[in-house]
């Protein structure tokens, strides 16, 4: 299984995200250090210090705050059981690949992410836009090219996965504001609404810089109490030197966490993530608008694309696949059931199996088969 | 010291350029919802091609007994495929022995080599060829299947497929090829059945066309060998290492199969003659031409022996083959 860092919420226990309340816990905690430093600088005085150092703690626990919503506060469970598992088929209409800059804003999400629209709905271009496609690509050659969609009257009212992007009755009970960016597409023929899903593959930057905070959270705790102790209780200059001792220690040891966690921080592109079960190789490609896929993992509510609104999602993609074309949306049970028999544990347990241990043939380098067997 | 500098400045106030990185993101994706829903959801990023490297992203990989992929390995083959066989009326028969006009049920055992990776509807094609080498191909019959991953209830899958054979008496080969446009590893899906028996008569003569298929001449050699696939039911334990990496799976397992599949392992026994005419040829564009095998037993020869016919071309790719089995009771 890919390795995934998030874990969804159900419904009755989610909360929203209190943004005003971890600027402000920010904001005063490194106000709080400001003071405490010219207090400390202007008397000498031991309250100065540590009013610093519960400053730099509290703003520590604001951003460990954050990174748990982020891990474990804002996706919403869908469902329950089998189903928390999801097959979305459909056509790839925008993709988020994760950036390299830690601190360019968004880049903390180093997640890679496309939108899909879902089948049977598909894309296409009109005579004007192509016109538009070239005029653009003349001026701009990353330009995005500008499609059409079918109209409602074509298709099947409500097709079986439509469902999948629509808003939930649990969520409707959620003070969140559902499907911002992910149903509305204003197109060639004018507004109508199409069944579009985001979907994501984890990185681990936020899971990573997490850990490295609690590391530092903890040595930070232990700290602020050894180093006023050590200069109060200690005779002086003695006291004074391993204050200091414990001050450098603490400083190294914090900064090297920091650096761990910021250098650990996978994008989800890269391939960083070892499967126990699988011996394929990496499946190296790229992704591009208009691919057809099919994705399969966990079928959420995403409240953070701005705080407390967000769609549905399949979040965390745990498998991707290129598809030729659309298939008739019959076949999706199939579809179904296949990956749902490709992750059970009786599988898993036979891969490990020698009956299994081939690569090229099984009559070639794997236990000899019996003859084809008669037909059925 | 550059280290112990960027850690001085991560601990004195990067952390708060953290803190509002974290806030900038947040509101960076409340705006981009809304300039999105405003744009009619045009990608961020050009619209061919972003890199997606990630091991969530998986192809299946459907194969068969596929003769060519395998000699380009350096694996010795057969041309009695373990994974097509013919059946008449639900008995399973040998495709060396069928009579013409008669429908037949060709049943192909199709594997997948991914873990992970599924091909529902997948593809298969059936076509038969004139026995012989580079002749040409005529379509019978297609159909899907729904290939699981491996390991799962459904692999391997099980193509059907039903063949009128020609009214002309003859030998035919069979063709079943697996069509999937995303394949991890689309050379190994042609799966080849060519047989042919000959009862010893001192010596057993066989014949076969070789034809050039393509719009250069090429020069054609043979190669023979005595091959069969030996059957392995257990596997020595120091085959089955686990935890190696996919690279050393790939070959750790391309090992096991030139050690097993060694073609100097099966010459053709002591005391048979097997000769080709011609054993050399040169062929023009399409042009094709009748090849002779004439292959003697010892005298004391009691049994059936296969013998493989591999057409090499001067580049060393393999043309084709033929599997010719010699009876004697």
């Amino acid at each position: 299984m890919y390795p995934y860092y998030t874990k969804c919420t159900p419904p009755g226990s989610w909360k929203p995200f209190t943004l005003g309340a971890y600027v402000g816990v920010g904001i005063g905690s490194f106000v709080a250090m400001i003071v405490g430093a010219i207090l400390t600088a202007l008397s000498g005085g031991l309250f100065g210090a540590v009013l610093s150092i519960a400053g730099y703690v509290g703003g520590l626990y604001a951003i460990n705050g954050i990174f748990d919503w982020l891990l474990g506060g804002k996706l919403v469970c869908l469902a329950e059981g089998e189903r928390d598992y999801e097959i979305a088929i459909g056509t790839v209409t925008v993709i988020e690949p994760p950036l390299s800059d830690i601190w360019e804003g968004s880049n903390i999400d180093n997640d890679y992410s496309w939108n899909i629209l879902l089948a049977p709905y598909e894309i296409y271009y009109t005579q004007a836009d192509l016109v538009a496609n070239l005029n653009a690509l003349a001026s701009d050659p990353g330009a995005a090219p500008v499609f059409s969609l079918p109209t409602f009257s074509t298709q099947t009212p409500y097709p079986p996965l439509d469902r999948l992007a629509k808003e939930t009755a649990s969520v409707k009970q959620l003070r969140t504001t559902y499907g911002a960016n992910n149903i509305a597409f204003t197109g060639q023929e004018g507004s109508v609404n199409y069944p579009i899903l985001h979907c994501e593959i984890e990185g681990s930057r936020i899971f990573d810089m997490r850990q490295a905070f609690e590391t530092i959270l903890a040595m930070t705790t232990l700290a602020s109490i050894l180093i006023p102790a050590l200069a109060l209780l200690s005779i002086p200059v003695v006291g004074w030197f391993l204050a200091f001792l414990a001050f450098l220690a603490w400083l190294i040891a914090s900064g090297l966490a920091y650096l761990d966690g910021w250098y650990n921080g996978g994008n989800a592109s890269p391939g960083d993530g070892g499967i126990a079960n699988n011996t394929d190789p990496p499946a190296n490609g790229s992704l591009s608008f208009q691919d057809i896929v099919l994705v399969y993992g966990k079928w959420v509510y995403d409240a953070g694309h701005s705080p407390n609104a967000g769609s549905n999602e399949i979040h965390p993609v745990l498998l991707l696949q290129k598809l030729s074309g659309l298939p008739n949306l019959n076949t999706i049970s199939t579809w179904e059931g296949l990956i749902k028999d490709g992750t059970s544990v009786q599988t898993i347990l036979n891969q490990a199996d020698n009956q299994n241990d081939w690569a090229l043939n099984p009559s070639v380098d794997g236990n000899t088969p019996g003859p084809v067997p008669p037909l059925q | 010291m550059k280290k112990i500098l960027l850690a001085l400045e991560l601990l004195l106030y990067k952390w708060l350029l953290f803190l509002i990185a974290a806030v900038r993101f947040l509101i960076k994706k409340c705006r981009q919802a809304k300039t999105q829903e405003a744009k009619g959801h045009r990608p961020y990023s050009n619209a061919c091609c972003v890199p997606i490297k990630s091991s969530v992203y998986k192809k299946p990989d459907p194969t068969i007994y596929d003769q060519y992929y395998l000699m380009a390995l350096g694996i010795a083959v057969t041309w009695d495929n373990p994974d097509i066989q013919l059946y008449y009326q639900g008995a399973p028969v040998s495709s060396e022995d069928l009579l013409p006009a008669t429908e037949y049920q060709v049943v192909a055992r199709i594997w997948n080599n991914s873990t992970q990776a599924v091909a529902a509807g997948l593809p298969v094609k059936l076509s038969y060829l004139s026995f012989g080498v580079g002749t040409t191909s005529h379509a019978v019959t297609s159909t899907h299947v729904n290939l699981g991953v491996k390991g799962g209830a459904f692999c391997p899958a099980y193509a059907t497929m039903n063949w009128t054979t020609p009214a002309i008496p003859g030998h035919y080969c069979l063709q079943v090829d697996l069509i999937w446009a995303d394949d991890a590893n689309p050379n190994n899906n042609l799966g080849q059945e060519n047989t042919h028996v000959g009862i010893a008569q001192s010596p057993a003569n066989f014949s076969f066309q070789l034809k050039n298929p393509d719009r250069i001449p090429h020069t054609f050699h043979f190669n023979s060998d005595s091959f069969v696939i030996p059957r392995v039911e257990i596997r020595d334990s120091d085959e089955r290492e686990k935890k190696l990496t996919s690279k050393q799976k790939w070959e750790r397992q391309l090992q096991i199969a030139r050690r097993r599949n060694n073609v100097t392992n099966f010459p053709i026994p002591p005391g048979w003659s097997v000769i080709i005419t011609p054993d050399q040829l040169t062929l023009g564009e399409e042009e094709e031409q009748t090849i002779g095998v004439s292959i003697e037993p010892p005298q004391d020869f009691v049994g059936r022996q296969a013998i493989n016919i591999h057409a090499v071309r001067e580049d060393r790719s393999v043309a084709g083959g033929v599997t010719l089995y010699v009876v004697k009771s």
